[in-house]
């Protein structure tokens, strides 16, 4: 009877999840929230483009799914009128801060916000 | 040795598997990025009761008919999946190769993690090619300790009532794995 499961909880299961926690702090500690955004750099399967946080308005952005809109508002973007079955991306937002992401995957929209970056002639 | 028993009871444990999965989906979710990873408790199960080889096919099975059932063969949410499972699977038979140390608890929390850890890594460079997405490791993570241990003692519990039935019926487990 040479088992290679212990009955448990095992003092080495506990070391295992103390070390885990440790890497939870360390990696949380490491990503701190970060500066307010300026810049929506928005991915399609069509391409990139650039939405400036300060134009508050209603765009479109279309997948192979169909038509969702970024409603920018208060410097702060979110998805709305979704089209995906899982709705995961409209829970995603507001988001405002410089790296934070939307993303939708069965649409293949993904929404990250930039900091200070020069707007250029792309954004309207 | 393949008997009968075996086979059934492992795949009783696919199913089960895919049942839990699925209720899991049904229980509505305000975070659909945070799962409980029920349906690892039967991968735990086979693991114990009938070595690493059941563990995979139960991991295996369940992913597949999920796919199939709830739809999405080759979408992101199924490329996901398999990579979570492939994994979870990976790192669970890592923590009990080594041998005699770790219980269900240790290894059911290495599969959440790396679930959790490859799901990001896998997102990260497919769909979004950034690594913005590693920001929300700490917060899947963490509670992927918590699901693992959770899922951890109720495997446990579940192999023990199991072990006395099977062996009352003799002959459908395979010696050599077992808990003690």
């Amino acid at each position: 009877m040479h088992g290679i499961i212990r009955k448990g909880p095992t003092l080495v299961d506990g070391m295992l999840v103390v070390m885990l926690f440790a890497l939870t702090l360390l990696l949380s500690s490491l990503m701190r929230p970060s500066a307010p955004g300026s810049v929506l750099e928005v991915k399609t399967q069509a391409g990139e483009e650039r939405l400036s946080l300060d134009r508050e308005g209603r765009y479109p952005v279309s997948g192979p799914l169909g038509t969702a809109y970024i409603i920018v508002e208060d410097r702060m973007a979110r998805l709305e009128n979704a089209p995906c079955p899982l709705k995961i991306c409209e829970r995603m937002g507001p988001v405002g801060a410089s790296g934070q992401t939307i993303l939708c995957l069965p649409n293949r929209i993904s929404v990250r916000v930039l900091g200070k970056v020069s707007v250029d002639a792309v954004s309207r | 040795m393949r008997s009968p028993g075996r086979l059934a009871t492992i795949s009783l444990l696919i199913c089960s598997s895919f049942v839990l999965a699925s209720l899991e989906r049904l229980i509505p979710n305000p975070f659909p990025m945070i799962r409980f990873g029920l349906g690892n408790i039967m991968t735990l199960a086979a693991f114990a009761l009938f070595g690493i080889e059941a563990g995979i096919w139960v991991t295996g099975g369940r992913v597949v008919l999920v796919a199939l059932i709830w739809g999405g063969m080759l979408s992101p949410t199924a490329v996901l999946s398999i990579a979570g499972g492939a994994a979870s699977l990976l790192a669970m038979i890592a923590v009990m190769s080594i041998r005699g140390r770790f219980s269900l608890f240790g290894v059911s929390v290495a599969g959440a993690y790396a679930h959790v850890a490859a799901q990001i890594a896998v997102a990260s460079v497919l769909y979004v090619r950034s690594l913005d997405l590693f920001r929300i490791l700490p917060v899947l993570g963490g509670i992927g300790l918590l699901t693992g241990i959770l899922n951890g003692a109720v495997a446990q519990i579940l192999v023990e009532k199991m072990e006395g039935r099977l062996d009352q019926h003799g002959g459908s487990r395979e010696p050599g794995v077992r808990i003690r």
